[in-house]
């Protein structure tokens, strides 16, 4: 009787200590306890590389991730060092720039293919790969396609730039590859420095009831892009830069906005599009717009938000040709080869007095840090700009004038808006802080004296 | 620093018939775990796609019990409701309202996310949800352990494979 009495202090004893020590030491474990739709809404909100990484915290979450990541989004953030030293010529010899990149390729393709075989959900929502990606990879590209078809993909996007010379042999999109897979579920696709011709394209729009955004750029393999049924769902289009492109021949009656660049002789019918507020172009086009009898011109007096790219001169001739009532707002991709992004502004804020939000992207090289500061006298107030953005703000000299410009032209400014990160999309997704953005953070805070009270000044 | 909820508990029949006259804002009452009873404005309420199904069902004539809601929370859910009926509410205000809103413990916070996830209000849910992921963001995996206390039930080995295995997840 007395052993058993041992026997069982000897078992209870520890047993009460490991509870005390929960109670103390080891608060409970509330996150993985959460019930899984919850942990999917957390997870849903990092990136794939972070939900990945929750494999290690405990059992609970080893395959977690795997049936709950719905974004996959495969980037390049490992190219970025490369990207960033490529200019310099000796770098280019010193490290064998060939070995490495096809190092880091096939690096990638490893994990984005163990992403995929490991990945339980039934459904995504992105597939999205971001990467300098060439033909050699076909086979790979192809089954990573199909997989994403196979999980149902709202948002499908390829963006296989080169981070040095333009590939010899891009990866090609052709319609055998999508025979029998359903695009039902597809709402966004995105190709950019994918071949795809225009037959491809109209397979694959033909067979995409739900697409309300397509974006194609850098496809030399695209000459006319005619579809042969009716968009009615599409918003939003954006060719950019396919520099064989003849037609584009679209019938989308509910399209919202609309972004091309690229060659000037390119014949653009997009039919009827009464809702059609938003457009993007390049500064030089513009002009074959109205004359080409493009039926967006027909559009134009509805046009809320313009944007502007490649500016290569100060845009004089352009207000007389557009006559905007309703422009609320201009987007200005800013080019370098211009000295003084001053003098691209005047005219236009002169030309549309409605404006109420100017968003000015500004592209390197950039000047220098410091100089002179010369401001002119504001003759011509801007009474309804009430929101000014800067983006790849570097707090050089002419940035600065830039934004005292800005600061003195919009009499009724709210809010400004400076944004330090790179105006490159591909690069913006890791932005980091270094000495540079530091800076360009410290002379953006200089502005802040210069406001009138009560405007609010972001800094990004 | 929450704002004080503007419900108050039962003990006004008048000011429950006077809501109940109004057409358009029908006052619910809502019992929660603890077995308070919520009155609440129709509107508010509906937030909640769960309630919103109920009062389209026609179940929300009587008290709704909400058993896995205690007093506190849903005290702070409702307030979260009042303060998203309102469209009109400019945004920046709202963000601000919203981020003082979620600075709160992470008991608290685990209360809103079931809270919120039972409830069915989505951004709700969305804005807790993206708290804790800013406390996951960046972080070593042994920080995040430490942070929500999760225990590390892998051994050495085990911990090694996983990390060979997703390699490219675990590199800077």
């Amino acid at each position: 009787m007395e052993k058993r009495q041992t026997k069982l202090a000897k078992i209870v004893l520890p047993c009460s200590n490991v509870t005390h020590q929960k109670r103390n030491n080891f608060p409970v474990d509330r996150l993985s306890e959460l019930p899984e739709g919850i942990l999917e809404s957390i997870l849903s909100l990092l990136t794939l590389k972070e939900i990945q990484r929750t494999s290690i915290l405990s059992r609970r979450w080893r395959y977690l991730w795997t049936f709950v990541a719905r974004n996959l989004v495969f980037d390049y953030q490992r190219l970025l060092p490369l990207q960033n030293n490529i200019l310099d010529v000796n770098f280019r010899a010193e490290s064998g720039l060939v070995n490495i990149l096809s190092f880091e390729r096939s690096r990638f393709v490893s994990w984005v293919n163990h992403v995929l075989e490991l990945h339980q959900g039934d459904t995504i929502d992105e597939f999205r790969v971001l990467f300098d990606m060439d033909g050699t990879f076909t086979l790979e590209i192809d089954n990573w396609l199909l997989f994403s078809l196979k999980k149902c993909v709202k948002k499908l996007s390829l963006y296989f730039k080169s981070i040095w010379r333009h590939h010899s042999n891009s990866y090609t999109l052709t319609s055998q590859l999508l025979h029998g897979y359903s695009l039902d579920s597809l709402t966004d696709l995105s190709l950019f420095f994918v071949e795809v011709s225009g037959e491809v394209l109209d397979y694959v729009l033909s067979n995409c009831p739900s697409i309300e955004r397509l974006r194609v750029g850098c496809s030399g393999s695209l000459l006319n892009l005619k579809t042969s049924s009716p968009l009615p769902k599409l918003k939003h289009l954006e060719i950019l830069n396919c520099n064989s492109l003849n037609h584009i021949q679209i019938s989308a009656i509910n399209l919202i906005s609309f972004n091309y660049s690229g060659l000037r002789t390119t014949k653009i019918l997009l039919g009827d599009i009464p809702n059609f507020v938003n457009l993007s172009i390049n500064y030089r086009y513009i002009r074959y717009l109205v004359k080409n009898d493009c039926t967006i011109s027909r559009y134009l007096s509805q046009l809320e938000t313009l944007g502007l790219t490649f500016l290569y001169q100060i845009p004089y001739r352009l207000p007389k040709l557009l006559e905007l009532r309703n422009l609320k707002q201009l987007k200005l991709d800013l080019c370098p080869a211009i000295e003084d992004n001053v003098c691209i502004c005047t005219p236009l804020l002169k030309a549309f007095p409605v404006l109420n939000r100017i968003v000015l992207k500004i592209f390197p090289p950039h000047g220098a840090m410091e100089g002179e500061l010369k401001l002119k006298r504001n003759k011509y107030p801007h009474r309804c700009l009430k929101e000014v953005e800067l983006i790849g703000f570097v707090g050089c000299i002419l940035d600065m004038r830039l934004a005292l410009y800005l600061i003195n032209k919009a009499v009724s400014l709210e809010k400004m808006i400076i944004d330090t990160q790179s105006p490159f999309e591909e690069k913006r997704l890791h932005d980091s802080i270094d000495p540079e953005k530091l800076a360009a953070i410290t002379r953006a805070k200089q502005l802040e004296t210069r406001l009138a009270p009560g405007v609010k000044l972001v800094i990004l | 620093a929450i704002q004080s909820s503007r419900f108050s508990c039962v003990g006004f029949p008048l000011a429950y018939i006077f809501l109940a006259c109004k057409k358009k804002s029908m006052a619910l009452k809502l019992k929660s775990s603890d077995n308070k009873i919520f009155e609440v404005e129709e509107l508010v309420a509906v937030q909640s796609e769960t309630i919103k199904s109920l009062v389209e069902d026609g179940c929300a004539n009587n008290v709704i019990p909400l058993p896995n809601v205690d007093s506190k929370t849903l005290e702070l859910v409702l307030d979260w409701c009042k303060n998203h009926v309102d469209v009109k509410l400019d945004e920046e205000k709202l963000k601000e309202y919203e981020d003082k809103f979620i600075e709160v413990d992470l008991a608290v916070l685990y209360d809103l996310l079931m809270a919120a996830n039972y409830l069915n209000i989505k951004d709700l849910l969305n804005r807790a949800s993206q708290k804790v992921a800013d406390m996951l963001k960046g972080k070593k995996p042994e920080q995040i352990r430490e942070t929500f206390n999760i225990v590390n039930d892998f051994s050495p080995e085990e911990e090694e494979e996983i990390r060979k295995e997703n390699l490219w997840a675990f590199e800077e």
